[in-house]
């Protein structure tokens, strides 16, 4: 049977700005010890903008654009195409959109970048 | 150098791949297509080595550019009228993340009712998004205009986005003789973005974020600081482009035959050229008028302005766009201005050119006689149509 394991290291600190008990920043740390410290984030305005903790602090070790709601598949596609072109190895480029991005506005955009492989999406 | 006969979309095209753009973003809409259309086909000749992202909106095609600037990339795009506006979101977006972006907009009117012609108020609608508005008058000058807009959006005091907008037709589709610098003499003159502000992979590093007034307000202190620095640092930027290349397009608000002048016109873009030949006509009879061009719009050259009304009683403004409730979206910018001025020149407001409207000489020389005589402070709009075929009937 395999065994699941789960890497010790963190790229989401204590002093986050979740609610206690919130399931949205337990998934944001898993989902960071999956992606690795070259992970570029970029996320639309919902509850992982505040939970990463506001300006001029930041709850996380990566690296975190913001941008506006139903503009995240687009802005996924910026950074490949910037990474790519200034043959920037080994990043891992992640839209993290919540309620409001996936589920209505952006939908259509982010399932259609996913879709055509050119980035990963959460 | 090679000289080219292009159109203005080619020379912002031209001049981009001279840039070197690593990427560009791309939308289409009459009459900005040809632009990427070009950058296109210089990425699938392999003369532009730069990622063509195709994209389903303006609203997009922006946030493209943003992001990909977030992580240092010299980035392009282009768009019109309708794109404009669906972009305005991103274009506080792209000020505000101080993404130095350069885009050409092909200005276009604004629907309803559709209509493809040249008009202003796709940009003037802009203006308070932080972005820098060049209004070139040739094709040239597009060219010319793109390579600097390049190195003052990138100009450490600055990191402003900046629109290159061009009248439609009357640049976007006209072709004309341009001198393309060599490629060599560009790149001393626009070496590689330098990589300050922006996101550094594999550390804690965060563009965008959110703040409370705590902080917010020094934010948009330090954008408004950025835009102030723009006047001084284009002088730097004209200059060595001069320097290199033998042209200069004359600051934020070059001016023409003002010596003496009793009356002066403040035009935009191509209504300039024609101008130009009226007031050679105009000197020619015995009369004292000249020129004065808006070539930066945003931030708009206040001082030159006041420079000029200290020596001008009449000055009358030509815009191709009205802000409604108010009066010609330049005129009311000039009043203001002139206000702070010891001396106040009667400021008179035309509106010529609104929806691709010709502006013909005969146009140019009646609003001259109109600024010589006896001109109201009201909005005169030029060559309208009689009641009878009005909207209303």
């Amino acid at each position: 049977m395999a065994k699941l394991t789960i890497p010790e290291a963190e790229y989401m600190y204590r002093g986050h700005a979740a609610c206690p008990g919130c399931g949205a920043a337990l998934a944001m740390r898993l989902l960071l010890k999956g992606l690795g410290p070259r992970t570029i984030l970029s996320i639309p305005a919902c509850c992982w903008t505040v939970i990463a903790t506001p300006f001029p602090t930041t709850a996380l070790s990566v690296s975190v654009l913001d941008n506006p709601i139903e503009a995240t598949g687009a802005s996924i596609s910026g950074l490949r195409a910037a990474a790519d072109a200034m043959h920037l190895e080994d990043v891992t480029i992640v839209g993290f959109a919540g309620t409001g991005e996936r589920p209505t506005s952006g939908c259509r955009r982010s399932a259609g970048c996913s879709s055509a492989g050119r980035t990963r999406s959460s | 150098m090679t000289r080219e006969v292009l159109s203005g979309n080619y020379a912002q095209s031209y001049a981009a791949k001279l840039a070197r753009v690593q990427v560009v973003s791309a939308y289409p809409i009459t009459p900005q297509t040809t632009i990427v259309e070009k950058l296109s086909e210089f990425v699938a000749d392999g003369e532009l080595d730069a990622k063509f992202v195709e994209v389903e909106s303006e609203h997009s095609a922006l946030q493209v550019v943003v992001s990909a600037s977030a992580l240092g990339a010299r980035t392009y795009t282009a768009t019109s009228s309708q794109g404009l506006l669906l972009m305005h979101e991103l274009l506080h977006w792209a000020s505000g993340m101080r993404a130095p972006i350069v885009m050409g907009v092909v200005n276009r009117a604004v629907a309803p009712p559709w209509n493809i012609g040249a008009d202003h108020t796709d940009t003037f609608a802009q203006r308070d998004t932080g972005w820098i508005q060049f209004y070139p008058e040739s094709n040239q000058e597009v060219l010319d205009t793109v390579l600097m807009a390049f190195r003052l959006a990138e100009a450490e005091d600055v990191r402003l986005p900046v629109m290159v907008n061009e009248d439609a037709f009357y640049l976007s589709h006209t072709y004309e003789p341009v001198d393309i610098p060599e490629q060599e003499l560009v790149d001393r003159f626009l070496p590689p973005r330098a990589a300050h502000a922006v996101l550094h992979p594999g550390t804690a590093s965060r563009l965008g974020s959110f703040t409370g007034p705590d902080h917010y307000v020094e934010f948009r202190a330090e954008l408004a600081r950025a835009t102030a620095a723009v006047p001084r640092r284009l002088r730097d930027v004209e200059a060595e482009y001069l320097r290199l290349t033998g042209r200069s397009h004359g600051g934020p608000m070059p001016t023409y035959r003002t010596e003496g002048a009793d009356a002066v016109l403040v035009t935009m873009g191509t209504t300039t050229t024609t101008a130009r030949t009226v007031v050679d006509e105009l000197r020619a009879e015995g009369l004292k008028v000249g020129l004065a061009k808006i070539r930066v719009f945003r931030p708009f050259p206040d001082e030159e302005l006041r420079a000029l009304a200290g020596s001008v009683d009449r000055l009358g403004v030509v815009d191709r766009a009205y802000t409604f409730g108010s009066g010609g979206a330049a005129a009311t910018e000039a009043r203001a201005a002139v206000y702070s001025s010891p001396h106040h020149p009667l400021i008179a407001d035309f509106l010529a050119g609104v929806g691709g409207r010709d502006v013909t000489p005969a146009h140019v020389r009646h609003m001259f006689e109109e600024l010589l005589g006896h001109p109201g402070t009201e909005s005169r709009w030029e060559d309208l149509a009689p009641a009878e075929v009005s909207t209303h009937g």
